[in-house]
């Protein structure tokens, strides 16, 4: 069971679980940017939600099914053909050997994660298989995967259940996000900054990748520090440099960070900052802590009622 | 063993003030453990503890960390693995070095003097794979105002009172003043970090 990439794309990577508890060691997690929408791909062909899957930026992308596998495509909707014929996201389909899946680029979002049968067969490094390429570290030669590449896959379960996606869980996208965020620990109640964070629309910059999406908006009135000691950071955390230009951290993002945290984003929204597009609205909503997490509970239920229980997100 | 507040962040995390590095290293070691904490980062002053929201809330989770912390015995001390770095100061190693020599109002050769003259303490790991934050220098230097896209790996920087070595290349805020040829990162190794916390760091002057 092989593939073979004909056209790589901007950055291909496999992405499976994230690499989790060893940030106290400088490792950050990698897994998919939108852990949810590979989660959803890798459950409609019966994989387990976190199998190693491909996560394909801005689509224009290539592959050459060697033998007949099953596959099943989410996120950012690239425009898909297998051998000529339309493929719909979210379904299983099925490739005859020889066929070629074909995607163009996406109208909206970034990322599409194509998940195949069996998943990816990749050699796990400190207990995670996605690709960290900074540090060439898990997945396929801990490399972005390039022209020519060939994979393997792994043994389809042999009691696969395929998950019917209820469509409350496919991801939304858009050019206008508004995400939840919690205040950070240098954001006073009531203070200028607390005003602005909450009030002002901020615009994604091309400054976007895998390790943080930039993001420009009114000149925020935030203290400068250049001196203060690093602390932890984490994907979800928004944090501002001394330029004014706060970053959103994303699934790659270092674990410590330097500068005045602004707020955190609620878990139960951190997979769409995946799908954020340079040019994308971005306005914050501000959440407690306890209504966070009264809706990431609800949305684990949701999931699990479709049999989705680990899904990632 | 003590500690100040623990300070609500998101749903899933929370941040506890402790003493200082070692502090944060011994609390860590407490928490590390219980199966629904899923990161445990101890930093300078203060440690982060991401949970499993589904599992525990913020008070919750407060309520078994003062638990886990005041209960148990003292670690065992630790041998103490003391290491000697050879930099390559200035130049195309060290491109802020005269710019941080010139904040600080010293010759270039003072700040290498100082940079080499202690043995320093690693304090935490963090930023990337293998990236060590040392401390025992005795001036204050600023961050850039705007993060480099790219430094090499092995580049030395300095910020505050901390010098910090980058493990990888890829973007970074700290001026850099010097690189080292040895590897802080290398994944066929078990384990695959050249430093670990409480390691002792001396630099070295060595030419280009």
């Amino acid at each position: 069971m092989t593939l073979k990439i004909l056209q790589a794309g901007l950055q291909t990577t496999v992405q499976a679980a994230p690499r989790t508890g060893q940030r106290h060691w400088g490792v950050p997690w990698s897994g998919p940017a939108d852990s949810l929408s590979c989660s959803l791909a890798n459950a409609v062909i019966g994989n387990t939600p976190d199998a190693a899957a491909l996560e394909i930026t801005y689509g224009q992308f290539r592959v050459r099914f060697d033998t007949s596998m099953r596959f099943a495509l989410m996120g950012a909707p690239a425009p898909a053909s297998l051998d000529g014929g339309p493929v719909a996201y979210g379904q299983p389909v099925d490739a005859a050997a020889g066929a070629t899946l074909t995607l163009a680029a996406p109208a909206a979002g970034v990322r599409t994660y194509l998940a195949l049968a069996g998943g990816i067969s990749v050699p796990a490094f400190m207990g995670s298989q996605s690709t960290y390429p900074p540090a060439s570290l898990g997945g396929h030669e801990g490399r972005a995967l390039i022209d020519g590449d060939r994979l393997a896959l792994g043994l389809p379960p042999a009691n696969a259940q395929a998950a019917a996606i209820p469509k409350g869980l496919h991801v939304t996208l858009s050019d206008h996000w508004r995400l939840r965020l919690h205040p950070g620990p240098d954001v006073t109640q009531g203070s200028e900054l607390h005003r602005q964070l909450y009030t002002e629309v901020f615009s994604a910059t091309r400054r976007a990748d895998r390790m943080g999406i930039q993001i420009e908006g009114p000149k925020l009135g935030c203290r400068r520090d250049d001196t203060m000691d690093s602390v932890p950071v984490f994907p979800g955390t928004v944090q501002v440099p001394p330029d004014g230009k706060p970053f959103i951290l994303l699934c790659d993002a270092q674990t410590t960070g330097g500068y005045p945290r602004l707020g955190h984003i609620a878990r139960v929204d951190r997979h769409k900052l995946g799908q954020v597009r340079p040019g994308d609205r971005v306005q914050f909503l501000e959440v407690s802590a306890e209504t966070a997490r009264r809706a990431f509970v609800a949305k684990q239920k949701t999931l699990k009622d479709a049999g989705l229980e680990n899904a990632l997100f | 063993m003590t500690f100040g507040t623990i300070t609500t962040l998101a749903e899933d995390l929370v941040e506890i003030s402790v003493s200082d590095a070692a502090a944060a290293q011994r609390v860590a070691e407490r928490l590390r453990p219980h199966s629904d904490i899923e990161e445990v980062v101890p930093a300078l002053s203060s440690v982060a503890v991401m949970f499993a929201p589904s599992a525990q809330s913020p008070d919750s989770i407060k309520d078994i960390i003062a638990r886990l912390i005041s209960t148990g015995g003292e670690a065992a001390p630790r041998s103490v693995q003391e290491i000697t770095l050879p930099v390559t100061y200035g130049g195309k190693a060290g491109p802020d070095l005269e710019a941080v020599a010139e904040t600080l109002g010293l010759s270039t050769a003072d700040v290498i003097k100082t940079h080499t003259d202690q043995w320093l303490n690693v304090d935490m790991m963090g930023f990337t794979p293998g990236f060590a934050y040392l401390s025992g220098l005795p001036w204050s230097v600023p961050r850039l105002a705007t993060p480099r896209q790219s430094v090499a790996a092995g580049s030395v920087g300095v910020a505050g009172h901390r010098s910090g070595i980058y493990s990888l290349g890829g973007p970074g805020g700290w001026p850099v003043i010097g690189r080292t040829s040895l590897a802080l990162f290398d994944a066929s190794l078990d384990p695959p970090f050249l430093l670990a916390p409480g390691s002792r760091v001396r630099f070295q002057a060595v030419n280009p």
